[in-house]
């Protein structure tokens, strides 16, 4: 990756909105899940505080998206702490689901796709 | 008349003689240090008593770390110093809800497996579309981006 993109990944992850940093976050825990469940390297303890750092992130409203998306990321943390079989495949499938609603959201709702610069570069 | 010294005249006697000195030096001081380093080590597991008393009686704090110590994963326990569960954002779940989902031993009940994940991601997906542009920024604006790019730079 070059210092151009790199930087501007730096400064996108300091200065953009809520839920660009919240996809950014799901999105490097997807990398890492495929990682881990190809067995192609990754952290799970990166995976472990890269979820968390979402299940925090999120606003418990009554029913709505942010009560859902902590139960989701509750889940998966249970379910990997407790090393299940088959929770990073199953991790790697909730994450794509969450990724693609929040890039569907962003692309509806902000007209805007998402530059190829501005996502995280593979591990 | 006999004299009951070492016979300090020879020089392999006198080389003799220090060699002892030295060996009889060395052995007491291994001895000291065992003994500081049984004392320190009763000092210390006198203080450790000690703080496990107060830890069980005064500070709620430390009760609460250890009961999340005990747990199998405490959210933000990496990230945020044990502070636990998402800090005041986190509201109780309904007594409904604990029916029909496994209960984690964390006592918020937080955080539990789900019997059908993927529906509730499809929920997901629903209701933050149906939710509007705003939403968006609402529902997550508790991240923090600090954190995010920490761990992004941390070498794979």
């Amino acid at each position: 990756m070059s210092s151009g993109s790199d930087a501007y990944r730096r400064q996108a992850i300091l200065t953009s909105g809520p839920s660009e940093t919240m996809r950014l976050c799901l999105e490097k825990a997807l990398r890492e899940a495929i990682a881990l469940s190809t067995g192609r390297g990754g952290d799970l303890d990166r995976l472990r505080k890269l979820l968390s750092l979402a299940l925090q992130g999120c606003i418990l409203d009554d029913p709505g998206p942010g009560q859902d998306l902590h139960d989701l990321l509750g889940h998966m943390l249970v379910r990997i702490s407790r090393s299940d079989p088959d929770a990073l495949a199953e991790s790697v499938g909730l994450l794509s689901v969450l990724v693609g609603a929040i890039r569907d959201w962003r692309g509806t709702f902000s007209g805007a796709t998402i530059p190829a610069w501005d996502r995280i570069p593979r591990p | 008349m006999g004299i009951d010294a070492p016979n300090l005249q020879g020089v392999s006697n006198l080389a003799q003689v220090i060699v002892t000195g030295d060996h009889a030096a060395q052995v007491q001081q291994n001895m000291h240090r065992g003994e500081g380093q049984f004392q320190s080590q009763v000092g210390m597991a006198a203080v450790e008593k000690a703080l496990r008393a107060r830890d069980q009686s005064d500070a709620t704090d430390m009760v609460v770390k250890s009961q999340e110590d005990q747990a199998q994963f405490s959210t933000g326990d990496s990230l945020r110093g044990g502070g636990g569960g998402g800090g005041g954002s986190e509201e109780p779940r309904s007594s409904s809800d604990g029916d029909s989902f496994f209960e984690e031993s964390d006592q918020s009940g937080s955080i539990q497996v789900l019997p059908s994940p993927f529906e509730v991601a499809d929920r997901f997906r629903s209701t933050l579309v149906q939710g509007g542009r705003s939403i968006g920024e609402r529902t997550f604006r508790a991240i923090d981006r600090r954190f995010l790019a920490g761990l992004l730079d941390q070498p794979a």
